[in-house]
């Protein structure tokens, strides 16, 4: 008995050790678990209907050369992109004023299967 | 929506996962047929866990970032920081950057700790779902995946995204130098940036070791990819233990053997002496010294 008082106050003083944080209370803005979660970050970003939903995002890389994560070359790039892939790095780049953001399901269930790119060879 | 999770600040709901009805009443329903002893020691269990629900532990590199978590902030005040900071890296040239969030108030996060999540903004051409081209930063991350914590991937995904679970409107930014973004595009664009990756997720994971991995090992061990231009992990992990100050993790050791019991994506097992972890700040220190035309800044929303 005496051992099992022993093993309770020691649990109790643990449990009284973790109630010390840095800023002595419990944090009140609790991040909730996506499956308990009302409503997603990502849905009320998207439903301030302020975005633009992506399909895809290639790194434009230094020197002129467009690349793909697999190697593939875009062959479309936009005018204001090409430039700035060109420019040395720490040369101000052109950016969009639109906000990105990526596609919720029920966009991406209204798109085709995308077709293969052709693989251009590299400037 | 995602089924990812940031890489770290979302473990606390999985302790409090614990506070089942069914737990209460078993535990707290005196019946004659339990005995006292047995429900004394589960009683005390359950308040060690709840207690620990509360702590910053889980703050991970305390790293986080959650599509599933509530916003904070208004869409607006996201959307206008977010574009601030694309912004800012577009204005300074940067064509590839390290991006850190904060998805914890710095009070609760250990000493050393302030930001939570990192990963690397890379200027991109992006296809909008009509079909335009558009020049912005996509964000590459690390995330935990929601339904297995122990588990992460890697996902790209936008600043605004990146920015909508934050607790504070805070990024913190690192510059690479030319020289050093040129490697790290050419890494990124390779197939050494998703080799480097190692599922097995850990809040806390040791930078030094292989078996755990959290966003901010991955962020280093990319970074060294890059800087030695090697995707031999071991030449890599050798570089980092003679170069990189990795942060101790100031939690006591009950409190993380508690943790890596009652939290799947809390584990000691790539740590063989006292946890270190790296973060964002000492990832920060570490290019400061050796990657000479490199630039680390604060960012907070414009007034």
């Amino acid at each position: 008995m005496k051992s099992n008082h022993a093993l309770f106050i020691l649990l109790v003083l643990t449990s009284s050790a973790f109630a010390e944080t840095h800023s002595g209370q419990a944090s009140s803005n609790a991040v909730q678990s996506g499956s308990h979660a009302s409503a997603s970050a990502g849905h009320s970003i998207a439903a301030s209907g302020q975005v633009t939903s992506a399909v895809s995002a290639i790194p434009l890389a230094i020197g002129g050369l467009v690349s793909g994560t697999a190697g593939a070359v875009s062959s479309q790039a936009a005018r204001g992109s090409a430039n700035a892939a060109t420019a040395p790095i720490g040369t101000p780049l052109d950016i969009t004023d639109e906000t990105i953001t990526v596609m919720p399901p029920n966009e991406a269930l209204k798109k085709p299967a995308p077709v293969p790119a052709k693989s251009d060879k590299a400037i | 929506m995602s089924m990812t999770t940031p890489c770290h600040d979302r473990s606390l709901s999985r302790l409090r996962a614990v506070e089942s009805e069914s737990l209460r009443k078993f535990f707290f329903t005196p019946t004659k047929d339990t005995p006292m002893r047995i429900r004394l020691l589960a009683s005390a269990l359950l308040s060690v866990a709840l207690c620990f629900a509360t702590l910053p532990v889980q703050g991970g590199s305390f790293s986080s970032s959650s599509a599933s978590e509530t916003l904070k902030f208004t869409p607006e005040q996201i959307i206008q920081f977010a574009k601030q900071v694309e912004k800012t890296l577009a204005g300074k040239g940067a064509h590839v950057a390290i991006l850190a969030r904060m998805g914890r108030p710095a009070a609760e996060l250990p000493e050393g700790m302030h930001f939570t999540h990192v990963a690397f903004a890379v200027y991109s051409e992006i296809t909008a779902a009509d079909g335009r081209k558009l020049p912005g930063y996509a964000i590459y991350n690390l995330y935990q995946q929601n339904d297995h914590p122990e588990i992460s991937s890697l996902v790209q995904d936008f600043p605004v995204d990146f920015f909508s679970g934050v607790a504070v409107m805070e990024a913190g930014i690192i510059i690479p130098s030319p020289e050093l973004q040129q490697r790290l595009l050419e890494v990124i664009n390779s197939p050494t940036y998703v080799a480097l990756h190692d599922p097995h997720y850990s809040l806390i994971a040791n930078p030094y070791t292989l078996g755990k991995q959290n966003c901010t090992e991955h962020t280093l061990d990319v970074l060294n990819a890059a800087i030695y231009q090697t995707s031999d992990i071991g030449k890599i992990k050798a570089n980092e233990k003679a170069f990189f100050e990795a942060q101790t993790v100031n939690v006591s050791p009950l409190k993380l053997i508690l943790g890596s019991v009652f939290s799947a994506e809390v584990s000691t097992s790539d740590q063989p002496g006292k946890p270190v972890t790296a973060t964002f700040e000492t990832i920060g220190k570490y290019l400061q010294k050796y990657d000479a035309g490199s630039e680390m800044l604060i960012l907070t929303p414009q007034p």
